[in-house]
């Protein structure tokens, strides 16, 4: 039986194209703690007006680079360059330009929605009345105008996501780093924040976010990479990245021992990568008629469908729980 | 509109090395606006009780305790225990504000996270931090010298420098807290400090008693509380007694002040930038 090991060659694909300016770029960067190593050497490079999407396991090393990027964590090795600027030379110049939403609502709980807005205004040195005219634009945005005068402990996690969200746009940020975004939210309130962002970057800005949900970067990624244990498995268009990896079709089956041993030969002339997983198995056909006038042995349980981003992120990061 | 940061003091994260900020910048103003924003949101229960604190324990101690204790080194127990009673509430809220408060905020409510991912850097945290604290205690210790005022117990008009050495005070002992904040890992951690700094100091700093009523082999207990040269100095204020000496307290208050300033700095930066 084989079982596919994720060797995948890297067709980086890293030209620009002519008209967009880099706004990010890691050259190898890395970062170590004490004793251990928590990114080992990344490059990406992420181009204006463009969402560009961070994906990993827990613990991959995701919340580092973000913290890098957001000029809070030193780099310990590489170049990280934000909207032209090294994050080792004046980062508040940095800081000043970009919006970022962090995992935790760190609302201030005794202010209200708008003074929220306001007193994270001031941080930029935005004065009173264009922090007001400026919050209550972001609070329409993310249809929070009715919580307006309400305390943030009184509104619902859903809201106080948004809030947070909203609250990065204060500065007019010309790139807003989001980590994890939607975490918590319900699926209404997903797709207005996905609304929302995709809105932002058809007006220029440029977009890098983290996520756990496959959905969310199919739906929202231009280009994306995907990083487990502190390195970059792979890199490119979520469309480009499933055909590449995993392929067109999936079948996934549980058969008993005995039976797979007669399932190679079936599939042995065509092009389908098999992949043992506990129990289960599966079959990526990577050309669209793999699976053409094939009879499979009965499984247990048998399910086809289209290979999807969830499929490379598993097949690249491993199907375990390598949370230490 | 926005300010051209450029224009500002450069920031950047060295990895290593002593950080040396300067605490008047505008990054600290805004983080103290950001928590006497809050604080005055809540005035109805945080704004009387340093006045009503101020009355019992002037009344406590001075019509108490005054009966039998008419004269302190010439002057009147009540106006003694008064110049303490300043000090002594400076030390208080200076110390719970940046022990509690800025534990809440930093740990709990991530204040701290969402103000660094703006312009404004670790360092003016802290120093906001401190500079709030310190106009906290000095708020509180002036109540004690209004009630004072108002019957007719300030003999001199020196008196209006107590609350500008109040407030440098407020600074170190907010200093001092950070330091203590910035090493615990809980809330229960606290008490080591309560039990061992804060309490001690009110007790052994000339608050209540003068120093020279201590036995000579631990007078060293009141002279190195960092409270001692300011309740001292506070005191000649409040009445009038003015010498050389008082410049001495000032600029050992002053020494103690820098260190534990660069120290609450440098040591929350380490907690916080990794």
């Amino acid at each position: 039986m084989t079982t596919s090991n994720p060797q995948i060659g890297l067709d980086l694909n890293r030209a620009a194209p002519p008209d967009q300016a880099i706004v990010v770029e890691a050259k190898d960067l890395r970062k170590s703690y004490k004793n251990f190593e928590a990114v080992k050497g990344i490059s990406f490079q992420v181009f204006q007006q463009e969402c560009f999407g961070l994906l990993g396991p827990n613990g991959a090393g995701k919340s580092t680079t973000i913290r890098m990027l957001n000029c809070v964590s030193p780099i310990s090795g590489g170049s990280l360059t934000v909207l032209g600027q090294s994050v080792t030379e004046n980062i508040r110049l940095i800081k000043s330009q970009i919006g970022v939403v962090p995992q935790d609502n760190n609302l201030d709980t005794d202010l209200t929605v708008l003074q929220n807005l306001q007193v994270y205004a001031r941080y930029f040195n935005i004065d009173k009345k264009e922090a007001t005219r400026r919050a209550d634009e972001v609070l329409e945005l993310f249809q929070l105008t009715d919580k307006r005068n309400n305390k943030t402990d009184e509104i619902s996690g859903g809201m106080k996501r948004r809030l947070v969200i909203a609250r990065s746009l204060i500065n007019q940020p010309r790139l807003i780093i989001l980590d994890e975004p939607t975490t918590g939210l319900d699926p209404a309130a997903r797709q207005v924040v996905w609304q929302q962002l995709r809105l932002l970057r058809d007006r220029g800005v440029t977009i890098l976010l983290t996520t756990h949900y496959m959905e969310e970067a199919t739906q929202l990624c231009d280009r994306l990479v995907i990083i487990n244990e502190g390195r970059i498995m792979a890199e490119g268009k979520p469309r480009d990245l499933v055909r590449r990896l995993v392929g067109y079709e999936v079948i996934e089956m549980r058969l008993p021992e005995a039976e797979r041993q007669e399932l190679l030969p079936l599939i042995a002339n065509r092009p389908i990568l098999v992949e043992e997983a506990g129990d289960m198995l599966y079959l990526f056909g990577q050309q669209t008629h793999a699976f053409h006038n094939l009879t499979l042995p009965e499984g247990n349980y048998r399910l086809q469908r289209h290979a999807s981003l969830e499929d490379v992120f598993l097949r690249l990061t491993g199907r375990g729980l390598a949370e230490s | 509109m926005s300010k051209n940061y450029s224009a500002q003091p450069a920031m950047t994260l060295p990895r290593k090395g002593l950080s040396l900020p300067n605490p008047f910048t505008l990054g600290t103003y805004r983080v103290f606006q950001r928590n006497r924003d809050v604080f005055l949101k809540l005035w109805k229960t945080e704004l009387w009780p340093p006045i009503v604190e101020a009355l019992l324990s002037l009344f406590a101690f001075g019509f108490g305790l005054g009966v039998y204790i008419t004269q302190v080194n010439g002057q009147s127990y009540i106006q003694f225990i008064a110049a303490g009673l300043i000090f002594s509430s400076v030390l208080f809220t200076a110390s719970f504000e940046c022990m509690f408060g800025t534990f809440i905020r930093m740990q709990q409510e991530k204040v701290f996270d969402a103000i660094i991912a703006t312009p404004v850097s670790i360092e003016e945290v802290v120093s906001g931090e401190i500079f709030f604290a310190a106009v906290r205690a000095t708020f509180n210790g002036t109540c004690v010298i209004a009630v004072m005022a108002v019957l007719q117990l300030t003999p001199s008009w020196w008196v209006l420098l107590v609350p500008p050495l109040a407030l440098l005070t407020g600074f170190l002992l907010a200093s001092i807290a950070v330091v203590v904040t910035s090493l615990v890992s809980s809330f229960t951690s606290f008490n080591y400090y309560i039990t061992l700094g804060v309490i001690p100091m009110q007790l052994f700093s000339s608050v209540f008693f003068p120093v020279s009523q201590l036995p000579e082999n631990v007078r060293w207990v009141a002279y190195l509380s960092p409270l001692y040269p300011a309740v001292e100095a506070g005191r000649s204020l409040y009445m009038g007694d003015i010498h050389a000496g008082l410049l001495l307290n000032l600029v050992w208050i002053l020494a103690l002040t820098v260190v534990f300033y660069l120290l609450a700095v440098n040591l929350m930066r380490r907690r916080l930038i990794k």
